[in-house]
């Protein structure tokens, strides 16, 4: 395999190396009013790139400005017009990605209650856009997601494959719909509940189904991925996986039927989809009691780089990968094993506030200081 | 400044209908402010008697203007294929084609626990009776396919099936005269599940 993380040379110029073949990369980040970023111009290398700064200066909105590019919307903030720095009328998000020999440039303009997609310069609307550049995030805060309740697993493995497959999303949009509308129901002892429950099943078992399936793909590719210190991790899924949409739905239909009292007294649908168990496993363990900080960010980053993989199994296409805040609590094995597994594969965009540790990965990338919302190749 | 009360009264009141927000509502009063007396009074009027002269058909609860809708009474439409349509604009939707031969049933809604919509804000025992009175062969549910229009659809054909009538529902697929590239990744597997044999 390429390892493009080590085959440019520091002083080679960004761009001019060329990534893994059929890599899809961003070469030019270019950013105009977002956040405490007046405006900024950034080449990048095909590989690693390091954004090294103390806090407060502006690092991780160079990563939120890919991800504005990626999806339209921000991964800090439900809220993208918070985006916008103070007084500007809107925000302004642009790459030049592709692979090599074939770059478009995509474009992002967000203002409060719109927002615009151009593709070389042609506004395009939001589906045309969509899919064209893909980025999987990690960030301190999504910690939760290891160690918070039970929601954050679910909601990662919902969302993560809903981006991939909108069939996928279709399905946790409508179960969702229609749980509220039978928990609705049972409160009211409404004559339709039966009908309520009936979609409810049908629903809640497609995507147990689904999430069920996507875990095991994820699962796999923990087992051939990133894990440093010869740790294995997994994901699971319980209820246990069953073989076909039928059986899924008599397990949720012996589980509902179990709880038909107590649902109807509490006014809840208290079994389903909303309510299974999605647990990550290190060495065997559940992480979310067990993995020390090192640990859980390992498995973190495990996890985001198995979602690329899958994503790229899927779509033949990689993500961009966003780490954000990739600070001194992975030491020098983890880090070292980490670069190893994104190396060839994908493009990284990394932050760090610890310049000792940042300057550890100069040989491997592109070094960046970034002060006061100001990007200067190091 | 606040507007003078004729005219905050007046966009108020815009801003109830769906789709108007308050810029809209701002930029039609002011539209009808500058244009002419006659073109006000014709649109207060249209709004002032559409409500007097409008009901829905004893039959098919459809928009009309008279007892019996135009559908209902036109002796040329069979009776034994009833379309089952949630809103009277679905019943027009419908009516484009041309091509739909039988008569209408408007529901006036889907069921909705959320908003209170149950069965009995429906008009569903209307639809009952027209089935019990025998004529009718088939029903075709052509309810929305949101989670609300898929749950009355259930209701419908479960309170329907026992009373030996077909019970049909309408196909969801790829739009027409155009290509397959350009459906959506969830129409198109709406698609691929009711396909059907060749």
């Amino acid at each position: 395999m390429l390892n493009s993380l080590q085959y440019a040379g520091r002083d080679a110029a960004p761009g001019a190396v060329s990534q893994g073949p059929g890599l899809v990369w961003v070469r030019h980040l270019g950013i105009k009013d977002l956040r405490n970023i007046n405006e900024a111009s950034v080449e990048l290398h095909p590989g690693l790139n390091i954004f090294c700064g103390h806090n407060a200066q502006g690092k991780t909105s160079l990563l939120e400005a890919v991800g504005f590019v990626a999806r339209g919307r921000s991964f800090r903030t439900e809220n993208s017009r918070s985006a916008i720095r103070r007084g500007a009328p809107m925000l302004h998000a642009r790459a030049e990605a592709g692979k090599e020999g074939h770059f478009s440039a995509l474009e992002v303009r967000v203002q409060p209650g719109r927002r615009e997609f151009r593709v070389d310069g042609q506004q395009v609307s939001p589906r045309e856009y969509q899919g064209r550049l893909e980025a999987v995030v990690y960030s301190t805060d999504r910690l939760r997601v290891i160690r918070g309740p039970m929601r954050e697993r679910r909601q990662f493995l919902d969302r993560s494959a809903g981006a991939l497959w909108p069939a996928y999303r279709t399905d946790v949009r409508a179960f969702e719909r229609v749980l509220s509308q039978r928990n609705a129901a049972l409160q009211e002892g409404a004559r339709d509940l039966p009908v309520w429950t009936e979609r409810f099943l049908e629903l809640g078992a497609r995507l147990r189904l689904r999430r069920a399936e996507y875990a095991a793909r994820l699962s796999a590719m923990l087992q051939r991925g990133f894990a440093p210190a010869g740790e294995e991790y997994e994901v699971l899924t319980r209820p246990a996986r069953v073989a076909a949409e039928a059986d899924a739905r008599s397990q949720l239909a012996g589980e509902i039927q179990s709880l038909q009292r107590r649902e109807r007294a509490v006014g809840r649908s208290l079994a389903g989809p909303h309510r299974d168990a999605v647990e990550l496993l290190l060495n065997g363990r559940d992480a979310a009691l067990e993995a020390s900080s090192g640990q859980a960010r390992s498995l973190l980053l495990a996890l985001v780089l198995a979602n690329l993989e899958v994503y790229r199994e899927e779509t033949g296409r990689n993500a961009i990968a966003l780490l954000d805040d990739l600070d001194s609590e992975l030491d020098q094995d983890r880090t070292h094993a980490l670069c190893q597994a994104a190396a060839g594969r994908t493009q990284a965009l990394v932050t760090s506030a610890h310049p000792v540790w940042a300057e550890s990965l100069r040989s491997r990338g592109q070094l960046f200081h970034v002060s006061d919302g100001k990007v200067q190749r190091a | 400044m606040d507007y003078p009360a004729p005219v905050a009264r007046l966009i108020d009141e815009l801003r109830k209908l769906p789709g108007i927000g308050p810029k809209s509502a701002q930029r039609i009063a002011f539209h009808l402010m500058r244009g002419s007396r006659d073109d006000a009074t014709r649109l207060s009027e249209a709004v002032g008697t559409l409500l007097d002269g409008i009901r829905t058909c004893a039959q098919c609860h459809a928009v009309t203007d008279r007892e019996l809708c135009a559908i209902c009474s036109d002796p040329a439409r069979s009776a034994k294929v009833l379309c089952v349509v949630e809103e009277p604009h679905d019943l027009i939707a419908v009516e484009k084609t041309r091509d739909f031969r039988g008569r209408y049933h408007v529901l006036h809604g889907a069921l909705s626990p959320l908003q209170g919509i149950g069965p009995d804000e429906l008009k569903i025992q209307g639809l009952l009776e027209r089935v019990r009175e025998g004529e009718t062969q088939e029903i075709i549910l052509a309810t929305s396919p949101t989670v609300e229009g898929e749950a009355t659809a259930v209701y419908l054909a479960r309170l329907l099936k026992p009373l030996e009538v077909r019970v049909t529902r309408i196909a969801m697929g790829v739009p027409v005269g155009s290509d397959l590239e350009w459906a959506d990744e969830v129409t198109m597997a709406k698609a691929l599940e009711g396909r059907r044999e060749y």
